[in-house]
């Protein structure tokens, strides 16, 4: 073990891991996350899960991550299966397995897990004995890449179906002692929220469309609607998180305070699948916080959610956090502000000392395509923005972008440099060369279930070559660039929009070692080229296509509350430059969700005095 | 083998006249889980459990507040601590089993305190106080032995313990973050026995100088100087027993 890197990866132990007694009875869950124990163990929604089911007394929860290559080579070689950290149970010895998918790029890893636990890739070629696989997560919207190894397919917020499943699984063990999985995949197909890829046939045009889904299990729904949880103060929160012993990406108290957005960024998945928005009451963050330091002694507390300042009562929280846990030496961070004063007024106040860095997502530098993507930032707030904050003490500013957007030219990729080189500029005036500037620019990929999930990836030689120019026109000493590797793009997109027939090239790509796609070191593009073309697939087909009004997606059969209508209308006032203000400070727009809305007490209309 | 000397860690305030708080020496096992986290790792996993147990800590002053507390010197990775030093600032006085029995109860595994004692005499910092270090390597043979092999090895170590402490230098490699580096080893050797033997494990006790605040790591002096034998028998494990303190008169 002295000889594997970090082996605090792979032991457990840490404070507050649950460890059961080992009862036949017990079910046992093996939350797995495709990534190392850093990337994983720094995910909200694995600590929530690992909560609710720990919980309970008839189940237990342990955890279980990718293996680093080097101690996946301990395990290959000394025929060690795959296991978990709390009971260093083997993987395929779990009732139920349930991946978290996070990003489409660690769909390799999680094959790569089940065959290093000894389990069975295809479904179909799984016996009885084998757990059920379950997999969840914001990726799961357009499941269908996957449709071939996950069992069943969780959609939507995981706290209350994660029971329901426990609850029909127990139910089922105890009456056929686990002898008919088709049996028990039929009692679950009835909870809202559950896919089951098994249940439905899909036949594809020559040109390889999808021309229809076909339900061959009778009590399989025709949609699968996604789950929501309706009010999030009600609904039970992780307040004894395992402390790491070793250093995690993120490593502090996560503290979400809303879930959903409804900004309306037209390239944003998460901003369509976690609507709609629900706020958790100042009153109850405060009580989780408190718990959460009393448990754990973490020095900072993070304000998590997809767009911080807008909570309706951030000011309120931010200044009752800090006057709660400066006098106990811990830190309060804001992730996700807008570019405004007010989000200055709100990093001031949690990093009044030490000023660390700031983040602004501007995305793009002309007026015409902030329309079009909707996120309607004004180019000279931002200038307002970094200028005060400047002026207030920061040094070091973070800037994301991002190309490839519909109808773009190359007057928006100039827009870009001439917004960067502002902002130096303006560095430069304020405080001289003491500063840096760090600036990250993205491709767009299209996702499912957003407005532009109609439209083609830009060809990787255009990306290639705008980000060249860019390169180019910003080198500075005080500015450092970021741009990803275009070929990661390509398949990041082809996975995103891909249908089930990409298994065959998943399946061939881990045979040829692909792992660890999204960490440069490892990836290895030429593999993948081969194993799509002996599956005879082409990456082109799923990435340089725009999309008809009507082509059935290979995710339709997912229903994440937002109408395809809606997010069609959104792709025309995309085209025409039109955007739509977000719901909260205007009218209802409709999006499908309005019943939900209307239960939950979200209003169109906010009350204008307070901003 | 990436830290070889780890510098103790002085407290890193001025101990004046106008020094109020109150300081407490405290001895910890490191062990089991935790064999393999590093020693950053280790001081944040401190503050931490310093947190739950709501002991009233000193912070230090400055853009991020740290607690007062000073360690002794870093164990190396994989090597088991029986009694760790660190010492800690508190804003109020407490009784030292309390203190002790408050911190064990919301400790990690693989972390304990074994010791509180109040520190009376504010000049005496750990550098001062920590004079050497005592380990026991557990050797075990890597195909089982009988007694007359054994016996015959155990000559062999025996011999080259001689041979080591009637050297007057022993040079060696080491790698750190500037490169290949030369360091000599005989000064940290102050003594060495065998401590114990059977025919299943040999234990080698192990006394060193901690000179300018650092030791070796013990496994780099195997390595070196135990060669000849290192590929019949493998480290089972090394302990650091404790520190030799030795008081000012």
């Amino acid at each position: 073990m002295e000889k594997v890197e970090k082996p605090g990866r792979y032991i457990g132990e840490e404070y507050n891991e649950i460890v059961k007694e080992d009862d036949s009875q017990l079910i046992k869950i093996a939350l797995a996350f495709p990534d190392l124990y850093e990337i994983g163990m720094s995910h909200l929604g694995f600590k929530i899960l690992y909560d609710i089911i720990n919980k309970r007394k008839d189940s237990w929860a342990e955890r279980v991550f990718t293996p680093a290559l080097d101690f996946e080579k301990y395990l290959i070689d000394n025929d060690i299966p795959l296991f978990s950290l709390e009971s260093f149970r083997p993987l395929h010895e779990f009732d139920i397995v349930g991946f978290s998918l996070q990003y489409e790029m660690s769909y390799t890893n999680i094959l790569n897990m089940l065959n290093l636990g000894k389990i069975t890739l295809r479904s179909i070629k799984r016996d009885t004995g084998s757990p059920l696989i379950i997999a969840g997560g914001p990726t799961a919207f357009n499941p269908e890449p996957l449709a071939e190894f996950i069992d069943l397919f969780v959609i939507g917020d995981g706290e209350e179906i994660i029971n329901e499943i426990i609850d029909v699984y127990k139910d089922w063990s105890r009456k056929s002692r686990k002898s008919n999985k088709k049996e028990l995949l039929k009692n679950l197909v009835m909870l809202e929220g559950i896919y089951i890829p098994s249940f439905y046939k899909v036949k594809y045009h020559p040109d390889g469309r999808i021309e229809s889904f076909l339900k061959i299990e009778k009590k399989a729904p025709l949609k699968i609607k996604k789950r929501i949880v309706k009010n999030l103060n009600k609904t039970t929160f992780p307040v004894t998180p395992i402390v790491p012993n070793i250093d995690i990406v993120h490593n502090r108290i996560t503290l979400e305070i809303f879930r959903g957005c409804t900004r309306g960024c037209r390239f944003c998945q998460a901003g369509i699948i976690y609507r709609p928005v629900r706020e958790r009451s100042v009153e109850c963050l405060l009580k989780i916080a408190e718990l959460s330091f009393r448990n754990t002694g973490y020095e900072e507390i993070s304000l998590s959610s997809l767009s911080s300042s807008d909570y309706s009562q951030i000011d309120n929280l931010t200044s009752m956090m800090v006057e709660n846990y400066q006098s106990k030496g811990v830190g309060i961070s804001l992730p996700s502000l807008r570019i405004d004063n007010f989000s200055l007024h709100l990093a001031n106040q949690t990093q009044k000392v030490r000023k660390t860095g700031l983040t602004f997502a501007p995305e793009v530098g002309t007026e015409r395509m902030s329309k079009i993507i909707n996120k309607n930032v004004d180019e000279n707030d931002l200038y307002r923005t970094v200028q005060n904050a400047f002026k207030m003490g920061w040094r070091r500013i973070k800037l994301y972008f991002m190309i490839g957007l519909p109808t773009e030219t190359w007057e928006d990729i100039e827009g870009i440099v001439k917004m960067i080189k502002k902002v130096e500029m303006i560095g430069r005036n304020k405080v001289g060369k003491k500063f840096s500037l760090n600036v990250s620019i993205n491709a767009l990929v299209p996702k499912p279930h957003t407005p532009f999930q109609w439209l083609a990836l830009e060809a990787e030689d255009d990306l290639n070559k705008k980000f060249q120019y860019i390169t180019k026109m910003i080198r500075s000493n005080n500015i450092s660039f970021s741009f990803p590797d275009t070929r990661l793009t390509l398949l990041e997109a082809v996975f995103s929009r891909g249908d089930r027939r990409l298994a065959d090239v998943l399946e061939e790509a881990i045979k040829r070692g692909c792992k660890f796609d999204s960490w440069q070191e490892h990836f290895n593009f030429k593999s993948w080229q081969e194993s799509f073309q002996k599956c005879n697939l082409k990456m082109e087909f799923y990435t340089h296509r725009n999309r008809e009004k009507d082509e059935l997606m290979p995710w339709d059969l997912i229903d994440c509350g937002i109408k395809k209508q809606y997010l069609w209308e959104e792709w025309e006032k995309a085209l025409q430059g039109i955007s739509t203000i977000d719901c909260r400070q205007s009218i209802c727009h409709g999006c499908g969700l309005e019943l939900v809305c209307q239960e939950i007490g979200n209003k169109s209309v906010r009350n204008f005095n307070n901003s | 083998m990436l830290e070889i000397l780890i510098t103790v860690d002085d407290l890193n305030w001025e101990r004046n006249e106008n020094f109020m708080s109150y300081l407490y020496l405290i001895k910890y096992r490191k062990d089991g889980p935790l064999i393999f986290i590093s020693h950053l790792d280790l001081s944040q996993l401190l503050r931490r459990v310093l947190m739950r147990a709501g002991i009233p800590v000193e912070w230090t002053q400055g853009f991020n507040p740290r607690i007062k507390a000073s360690f002794g010197p870093a164990l190396p990775l994989g090597l088991e601590g029986w009694q760790e030093i660190t010492e800690i600032a508190l804003k109020e006085p407490l009784e030292g089993v309390a203190l002790k029995d408050r911190i064990n109860e919301v400790a990690p595994n693989g972390f304990a305190i074994v010791e509180v004692e109040q520190v009376l005499d504010k000049n005496l910092t750990l550098s001062k106080l920590l004079k050497k270090a005592i380990y026991l390597i557990y050797l075990v043979p890597k195909d089982s032995m009988d007694l007359k092999k054994m016996v015959y090895f155990l000559e062999i170590i025996e011999n080259d313990i001689r041979f080591i402490l009637n050297q007057k230098e022993i040079k060696t490699e080491k790698v750190n973050k500037k490169g290949l580096q030369e360091i000599d080893l005989r000064p940290f050797i102050h003594d060495m026995t065998i401590f114990s033997k059977s025919c299943d494990r040999i234990i080698i006790l192990l006394v060193q100088n901690i000179i300018a605040g650092g030791l070796v790591n013990p496994n780099l002096i195997m390595d070196r100087l135990f060669c000849n034998i290192m590929e019949l028998f493998s480290i089972e494990k090394i302990i650091r027993e404790k520190f030799i303190n030795e008081l000012p008169v």
